[in-house]
C-alpha cells in the first residue's frame, strides 16, 4: 500500500468495472450486430409501431411546437423536484400508482426515448405527472391551478406561478384566454381587469396536456 | 402441499417470464466473467502484495502520523478556554 | 522510523519546526478554499431556509418572485452546498493533509489559488443561472453546462497538484488517509467529465472543426445521472470524510488507528462495491432489471467496508471518549463518524425492495441524504476546520463558548431534521401506497414534519453563522496566539541526560 502505482491501478480497476457496466455499455446502440447489447436495450430504441387496419400508431412521438417550449418551462422551474414522471409496476407498493388512477400500466424505457432531458423525478411532494394529459384535467383547470394552486386544491403547498400570467385592463371584450377566478381570488381582482396567460403559461400547459405514457399499451409493459 | 398440487407445480407449463432468453444468458455470462476477471485481478494483487512483504510489520504504518513532538499519548487539540493542566 | 536521538528535545524541536513550516506553506491556499467553503455554506443555508419554508408555507417570502420559487431555490441550494461548500472544504482539508502526510511543504501554492478562483467563477455563474431560469433539472448537475469547463479546470488543477505532491513526498509510508484522498482525486474528475459529456454532450467548434458528441437519450440519461450522483457521495465525499477522520481521530487523542488491516479492507471494499449502488435511486423505475439488482447487491455489500471503518474508529476511540469534553475537533469528527455508520447501514437496507417501495419518493430519502452529507460529511469538515485553521494562522479560536454553541446547534439541528423528516416521510410513504388515501391529505400530513425541519434548519443556520464568525475572527487576528513551535516543547525530564529546556 506504499506504492502509488498500486493505489492507482486498484482505483482504476475497481472504478472501471462500474464505468463500463453502468455507463458505457448502456450507451451502445441496441440495434448493433452484437446480440448481447440488445439485452440491454435502453439506448436508441425504436418507437413502437402498430398498424391496425390502416390506422398506424407510432409511439412515442417527439414533442414539437408549444409543447416542446413548455417542456423547457417545466425544466427551468424545477417542477421535477416535486413531481415524478414514472409509474411503478404492479408488484410495487400494492399497485398504488395504477390504483390511484395515475396510469393503466407501468412505464418502461421506451416511453422516454425522446425525452431530453428526462425528468423522472425522485420526489412525490406532488402527484405523478407521467400521464397528466389524459387524466381529465383540461387546459383551463391547469391555468387556474398554476395561477394559484390553492384556488383549485385547498391546502396545496405548490408554489404559485403568477409570474406566468398577466393582469391587464379589459379593453372592449374580455379576452377568450382570460382565466376564470373563483372565491376570494375573484373578489380580490378589481373590476375591469382580467388575468391572461402569457405565452410561457400556454406552452407549459400544452406540455402538460401532451403527457401520455399509458394509452398505447406497449408489449414490454405487460407482466 | 398435497401430492397432486406439488406434482402439478412441477409439470405445469412455465410462464414466459421464467424462461431465460439467449440475451439474458449472455448478460449473465458477461457479468459472471467480469466478476471472475476483476475479482481474480484483486486476488492476484493481494497475493503479490503479501509476497512483496508489504504486510510485514504493517501496523507500523499507523504510527507515521506521530513524531517526538506530537507523540503517541499526547492530545493535540483542546478548546481555547480549557487550561492545559489536568488531563 | 522516528529517531530518538541522544538529545530528545532537539528531535522534538526539529519535528515541531518541520510541521510549522509545512503548515505555514499551506496557509494561503488552504484558507482561500476554506473561505470559499464558508461563503457557500452561508449562501446554501439561506437558500435552504427559503426552500424549507416555502415547502410548507408557499405564500410566505415573496411568493411571486420567479427566482424564489421552490423548484429553483431547491436546485440552487443543492448546488451551493454540494458543489460550493462540500467541494471547497474537501479540497481545503485534502491539500493540507496531503502536505502533512507527505511531510513536505506545499508546492505550487499559486496554482491552488488559481483553481479556487476558476471554480468559484463557475459556481457563481451556475447558481445565479439556476435562479434566473437556466436550471437543467438534472439532479446535482442543475447548473447550466457552460460552467462545466470552469469546474473541470479547477478540479483538474487540484487533482494534478495532488499527484505531484504525492510524488514529491518525503515520508516513505503512505498513510490510510492518503489512499482515500488519492482515490477521491482520481475518481472525481473522471466522474464529472463522464457525466457532463454523456448527459449534456458536446457541440463546439474549435479551429474551424465542429466537435459533436451525441449524448445519452432516454433513460440512459437517468442511469448515468444517478451513477454520477451516488458516486460523488461515495467516491468523493466519503473518502474525504472518512480519510480525514482516520487522520484527525488518532492525531487528536494521540493513539494510532486500532487495526491497519481493517483500514485496507475498508478502502478496497469501498472502491469495489460503492460504484455499483447508484441505481438504487431508480428502483421501481423504467430501468433494466439487472441494473436494479446490481445496485441492491452493491448497496448491501457496502456493509462490509462500513463495518470495517466503524469498528476501526470505535476501537480507536475506546477508552478515550472522555476527550470529547476537551477537543472541539474530536466532537465534530466523532459525531460525523457515527453518522457515517448510521447513514450507510440505513442506506444499505433502504435499497431493499420492501423498504424502497415505502420510502422512495418521500421526505424519508431527503432525511437520509442530509444525514449523510451533513451529519457525516459537514460535521467532519467543521471538525477539520477547527483543527486546521489555528495551525495555519498561529492563533487560537477566539471563544470556546461560541464553538460549543456551534456544535450543539448543529448537532441538535441535524438530529431534529433527521428524526422529523424520517418519521414524516415514512408516514407519507405508507400513505402513498394506499390508493384509498386522497393525495392532498398525504400532503397536509407532511406539513408538521416539514415545519419541524424548518426549525431544525434555523438552528443549523445559526450554528453556521457562528462558525463563519469564528473563522473570520481567527483569520482577521482575534484570538490568543498559539504557542510557537519552540515554546511548545514540553518540559519533560525523561532521563538524567536530557537537558531541561530548549534555549531559543
Amino acid at each position: 500500500m506504499d506504492r502509488g502505482m498500486v493505489i492507482f491501478l486498484g482505483a482504476l480497476l475497481t472504478f472501471t468495472s462500474s464505468w463500463l457496466g453502468l455507463v458505457l455499455l448502456p450507451l451502445l446502440p441496441a440495434n448493433s450486430t452484437y446480440p448481447v447489447l440488445s439485452a440491454l436495450r435502453v439506448q436508441y430504441q425504436e418507437p413502437f409501431i402498430e398498424d391496425q387496419g390502416g390506422v398506424v400508431t407510432s409511439y412515442p412521438r417527439p414533442l414539437s411546437g408549444s409543447a416542446l417550449r413548455g417542456k423547457a418551462i417545466y425544466q427551468q422551474n424545477g417542477c421535477m423536484y416535486c413531481h415524478s414522471q414514472q409509474i411503478r409496476p404492479e408488484n410495487f407498493g400494492n399497485n398504488a400508482d395504477i390504483k390511484r388512477g395515475w396510469a393503466t400500466r407501468r412505464t418502461v424505457p421506451r416511453d422516454y426515448i425522446y425525452d431530453k432531458p428526462i425528468m423522472l423525478g425522485t420526489m412525490r411532494t406532488g402527484p405523478d405527472l407521467a400521464n397528466i394529459g389524459v387524466r381529465g384535467y383540461y387546459a383551463d383547470w391547469h391555468h387556474k391551478h398554476l395561477y394559484d394552486p390553492r384556488m383549485m386544491v385547498p391546502g396545496s403547498v405548490m408554489p404559485r406561478f403568477r409570474f406566468l400570467y398577466e393582469k391587464r385592463k379589459i379593453v372592449g371584450e374580455p379576452s377568450i384566454d382570460a382565466i376564470e377566478l373563483t372565491g376570494k381570488w375573484k373578489a380580490d381582482l378589481e373590476a375591469g381587469y382580467e388575468i391572461v396567460p402569457t405565452g410561457d403559461a400556454k406552452d407549459l400547459v400544452a406540455y402538460l396536456l401532451s403527457q401520455d405514457r399509458t394509452t398505447v399499451a406497449l408489449p414490454e409493459a405487460r407482466e | 402441499m398435497s401430492a397432486p398440487r406439488f406434482l402439478g407445480a412441477l409439470t405445469r407449463p412455465r410462464s414466459k417470464a421464467l424462461r431465460m432468453t439467449i440475451d439474458d444468458f449472455i448478460v449473465y455470462a458477461v457479468l459472471f466473467g467480469s466478476v471472475v476477471f476483476f475479482g481474480g485481478a484483486a486476488v492476484l494483487a493481494l497475493a503479490w502484495a503479501v509476497r512483496d512483504g508489504q504486510f510485514q510489520n504493517f501496523e507500523r504504518s499507523s504510527r507515521t502520523i506521530f513524531d517526538p513532538h506530537e507523540p503517541v499519548g499526547q492530545l493535540t487539540d483542546r478548546f481555547p478556554d480549557i487550561r492545559r493542566d489536568g488531563e | 522510523m522516528t529517531e530518538v536521538g541522544r538529545n530528545g528535545t532537539d528531535d522534538k524541536a526539529r519535528y515541531a519546526l518541520e510541521r510549522a513550516r509545512i503548515d505555514a506553506s499551506c496557509r494561503l491556499p488552504t484558507l482561500v478554499w476554506i473561505c470559499s467553503g464558508v461563503i457557500w455554506l452561508l449562501i446554501g443555508s439561506t437558500l435552504a431556509l427559503f426552500a424549507s419554508i416555502k415547502l410548507h408555507s408557499p405564500e410566505w417570502l415573496f411568493p411571486d418572485v420567479s427566482w424564489l420559487t421552490f423548484g429553483r431555490v431547491r436546485a440552487a441550494h443543492l448546488s451551493s452546498v454540494a458543489l460550493g461548500w462540500s467541494f471547497s472544504m474537501a479540497i481545503a482539508v485534502s491539500i493540507w493533509q496531503m502536505c502533512r502526510l507527505a511531510r513536505c511543504e506545499m508546492i505550487y501554492p499559486k496554482m491552488l489559488i488559481v483553481a479556487a478562483v476558476i471554480w468559484n467563477i463557475g459556481m457563481v455563474v451556475g447558481v445565479v443561472g439556476i435562479l434566473i431560469g437556466y436550471g437543467q433539472s438534472v439532479e446535482w448537475l442543475d447548473m447550466p453546462p457552460v460552467v462545466a469547463p470552469f469546474l473541470v479546470t479547477g478540479l483538474g488543477i487540484v487533482a494534478a497538484w495532488t499527484v505531484a505532491t504525492f510524488r514529491n513526498r518525503r515520508e516513505p509510508h503512505v498513510y490510510v488517509t492518503q489512499w482515500y484522498l488519492l482515490g477521491a482525486m482520481f475518481w472525481m474528475p473522471w466522474l464529472y467529465v463522464t457525466a457532463v459529456l454523456v448527459i449534456f454532450g458536446l457541440d463546439i467548434t474549435l479551429l474551424g472543426m465542429n466537435l459533436r458528441f451525441s449524448p445519452a437519450t432516454g433513460v440512459v440519461q437517468a442511469t448515468t445521472n444517478w451513477w454520477f450522483n451516488h458516486n460523488v457521495l461515495g467516491l468523493w465525499l466519503t473518502p474525504v470524510g472518512v480519510g480525514t477522520a482516520y487522520y484527525l481521530i488518532p492525531k487528536v487523542i494521540g493513539r494510532p488507528v486500532y487495526s491497519y488491516y481493517l483500514s485496507v479492507i475498508g478502502f478496497w471494499a469501498l472502491a469495489l462495491f460503492y460504484s455499483w449502488a447508484g441505481m438504487h435511486h431508480l428502483i421501481g423505475g423504467p430501468i433494466p432489471a439487472w441494473m436494479a439488482s446490481a445496485s441492491i447487491v452493491g448497496s448491501m455489500m457496502m456493509l462490509i467496508p462500513v463495518a470495517a471503518v466503524a469498528l476501526n474508529h470505535h476501537m480507536t476511540m475506546r477508552g478515550h471518549f472522555h476527550h470529547l469534553r476537551y477537543s472541539p475537533t474530536l466532537r465534530f469528527v466523532v459525531f460525523g463518524a457515527i453518522a457515517y455508520t448510521a447513514v450507510s447501514v440505513q442506506g444499505a437496507f433502504e435499497s431493499l425492495k420492501s423498504f424502497s417501495e415505502i420510502a422512495h419518493f418521500t421526505h424519508y430519502t431527503v432525511a437520509h441524504a442530509h444525514l449523510g452529507v451533513y451529519g457525516f460529511y459537514a460535521m467532519i469538515m467543521f471538525g477539520a476546520t477547527y483543527y486546521i485553521v489555528p495551525r495555519l494562522t498561529g492563533r487560537e479560536w477566539a471563544s470556546g463558548r461560541m464553538i460549543r454553541w456551534h456544535f450543539w446547534l448543529t448537532a441538535i439541528g441535524i438530529t431534529l431534521y433527521f428524526v422529523s423528516l424520517s418519521i414524516g416521510g415514512w408516514y407519507q410513504g405508507l400513505a402513498l401506497i394506499d390508493a384509498n388515501i386522497p393525495f392532498i391529505r398525504i400532503v397536509r400530513g407532511t406539513v408538521p414534519y416539514l415545519m419541524s425541519r424548518s426549525v431544525a434548519g434555523i438552528l443549523m443556520t445559526i450554528g453556521h453563522v457562528i462558525f463563519a464568525t469564528l473563522v473570520v475572527m481567527n483569520v482577521c487576528g482575534f484570538g490568543r496566539s498559539r504557542s510557537g513551535p519552540t515554546l511548545f516543547v514540553e518540559k519533560r525530564v525523561t532521563s538524567v541526560y536530557e537537558p531541561a529546556a530548549l534555549s531559543v
